[in-house]
């Protein structure tokens, strides 16, 4: 004699098309969700990767004290060995005129640090960014170019405010041009050796404005700084993160997220009300059956818990499949390159993505298969146990009527 | 003087008292209208009536499956519908066995299995489910048959699967809807025989029918007209 469980699975075994219906509706929601989030997880990361591989980082290091210069050397060591370091460059910003087009800001780099640290090495678009021997060479972006009439090998004048806010004057030879697709950089940026800029504000060798710290993974940033935090002297360096640098970027990224974020649950309520009306249907077809258990004495709770263990069992296995399903999805289109944003976007803005990585690859998060099981899991079960409720609370004789 | 046995010698096994039973809707419709009904261990009880008169009605408020709107029945001494409904589920399932008018076997289950089931639910572990579902389908020739499923069952072997789900409780009382409808006459003889087999245990039996077979191996005839008992009938 098969046991409530045996019930259940002769049950489900009878009627293979409708728990082939219900399993596929699980499996096809708990994949949706899990690829729909890890989509909503990569632009996410795709937007914070963008920003924060420029001029921001994932953690910017400077000083404690507000001034305007660190030194470099007891912190650049000190990061060496912190899990979840990429790189670290130091950089010192001034501001400057260039040529007669107007504002310009002077980043003074170590070129070498910067090819782990952000992505303007890959951004220059002729020639070089200026090595650290070459003390009067620039790379000037591309719209500043543009304005200036200038190519790579040209000699441009420059402008500045020395230590003393006096003010000083030069010639600096283009080695390069660098094109970020941030129309707002490519006006006015203009990479010069770090070396360069500590002469020209009268700072220390050895000193620098700012250490940008990348990282390998850009959600990691709090954690990351907080790591860094504990290898530094906090009366002399101010660590922070991403969002505290650049409040105005976490603010979109968090709007942006929040707008996603509304389209999702549109789609969980779709997956929900989807799996539910399957597992109603179904339910409210077997009143009658619920009325013959009744007639030999099942109770209303014996009658809900067999429903419950149907569900269950179809629920587990279905849930599992489709949790995997989405995240094979995810990570079949992450390694195939992800999807790239200038299609779906018809072609317009292209130019402006050039710096950027235009690829959205999405993410297989615990949390996307956390929820996408959180909710359809209790939505399959509680589909079947309502009506089953209803069903079980009827007089027998009501549900044979059925 | 009152003496309690004299008393339980003399009170019926089951009793309807004045049973109203009105369906609700848009426009209710009384189906039963004071209608008082007992039947005595060992009797066969018919009743009879067109279609419409509350048979089925009737016998799912004597079987405890249905609330009256008003009036009250007892099952052995006890006001039934004054039970919880878990009471009453538990007290119905050990007492009153159903046969329906359609066969209402769980398709999942083989015919075996449809009668242990019965048989653990009711009986729980005080007798073995199997050994008990096994004699009651072997009582009505159905032993070959035991490991189907009812889709491969005929109706007439479907209904006899049924007869034995309901007596292999050894209920006090069977409750049987049009239990040879459909039945061809080798399979209607059977069920019958089947019942009769069951009072002589001192089951009280109560079908509703309109088979001419059924009413005449009756001990009594209820006719119902309209949901109304008409006087007189036996």
């Amino acid at each position: 004699m098969p046991s409530l469980v045996g019930v259940a699975v002769r049950n489900i075994a009878r009627t293979p098309r409708r728990s082939a219906t219900i399993s596929l509706a699980v499996v096809g929601g708990c994949a949706a969700l899990v690829f729909m989030m890890g989509m909503n997880a990569g632009l996410s990361q795709m937007t914070i990767s963008n920003s924060v591989g420029l001029m921001l980082g994932a953690v910017q290091i400077d000083s404690a004290t507000g001034a305007r210069t660190i030194p470099v050397k007891p912190a650049l060591p000190a990061l060496d060995g912190v899990e979840g370091v990429k790189g670290a460059a130091p950089r010192l910003h001034l501001p400057a005129l260039l040529g007669n087009t107007g504002a310009a800001l002077v980043v003074g780099i170590d070129a070498a640090r910067e090819a782990r640290a952000s992505k303007f090495p890959r951004l220059v678009t002729r020639g070089s960014l200026p090595a650290p021997g070459g003390e009067l060479h620039a790379a000037i972006g591309s719209s500043l170019a543009s304005q200036l009439g200038v190519k790579v090998g040209d000699a441009v004048p420059v402008s500045w405010l020395d230590g003393m806010n006096r003010v000083r004057r030069s010639e600096l030879v283009v080695t390069g041009i660098v094109r970020t697709g941030s129309d707002e950089l490519d006006q006015k940026l203009v990479f010069v050796p770090l070396s360069t800029a500590r002469r020209w504000i009268g700072a220390s060798e050895g000193d620098a404005g700012a250490i940008v710290v990348s990282a390998a993974d850009n959600n990691d940033s709090n954690g990351l700084a907080a790591r860094i935090r504990g290898r530094l002297d906090p009366a002399v360096y101010r660590v922070r993160t991403w969002g505290q640098v650049s409040p105005q970027l976490k603010g979109m990224v968090s709007y942006q997220r929040g707008s996603i974020n509304i389209v999702l649950a549109v789609i969980y309520l779709v997956v929900g009300a989807g799996v539910a009306a399957i597992q109603l249907m179904g339910i409210l077809e077997r009143t009658r059956e619920f009325g013959v258990l009744s007639s030999i004495g099942f109770t209303p709770g014996r009658v809900i818990a067999l429903v419950a263990v149907e569900s269950l069992m179809i629920g587990v296995l279905a849930v599992i499949i489709g949790l995997a399903l989405g995240a094979a999805l995810v990570t079949l289109v992450a390694h195939a390159g992800g999807f790239d944003v200038r299609i779906a976007a018809g072609g317009e803005g292209l130019e402006g993505l050039i710096g950027m990585d235009p690829y959205l690859r999405p993410i297989v998060t615990l949390r996307a298969m956390a929820f996408a099981a959180g909710l359809v899991g209790p939505v399959l079960i509680l589909g079947g146990v309502l009506p089953a409720l209803r069903a079980a609370r009827m007089t027998a004789m009501d549900a044979l009527r059925r | 003087m009152n003496d309690p046995l004299s008393a339980a010698r003399t009170r019926p096994l089951l009793a309807g008292e004045t049973i109203t039973r009105v369906l609700p809707g848009a426009v209710p419709i009384t189906a039963l209208e004071g209608v008082s009904v007992s039947v005595e261990g060992g009797e066969l009880v018919a009743i009879a009536g067109p279609s419409g008169s509350g048979k089925t009605t009737l016998l799912a408020i004597l079987g405890g499956l249905d609330r009256p709107t008003s009036g009250r029945v007892f099952l052995e001494g006890e006001e039934i519908y004054g039970l919880s409904r878990r009471a009453l589920t538990k007290f119905r399932t050990s007492r009153i066995g159903f046969i329906f008018q359609t066969h209402n076997l769980l398709a999942s289950l083989t015919a075996r299995e449809n009668v242990e089931l019965a048989v653990r639910m009711v009986c729980g572990r005080a007798v073995d489910p199997r050994v008990t579902a096994t004699e009651a389908l072997a009582s009505l020739d159905l032993a070959k048959l035991s490991h189907r499923l009812p889709i491969q069952l005929s109706l007439g072997e479907q209904q006899r699967v049924a007869v034995a789900r309901a007596i292999a409780i050894k209920p006090r009382v069977l409750i049987a809807d049009e239990p040879t409808a459909s039945l061809d006459g080798t399979n209607g003889e059977r069920v019958l025989e089947a019942l009769h087999a069951a009072t002589r245990t001192g089951c009280a039996v109560i079908l509703a029918s309109h088979d001419d077979r059924c009413l005449r191996s009756a001990t009594r005839v209820l006719h119902l007209l309209d949901g109304r008992l008409e006087a007189g009938g036996s």
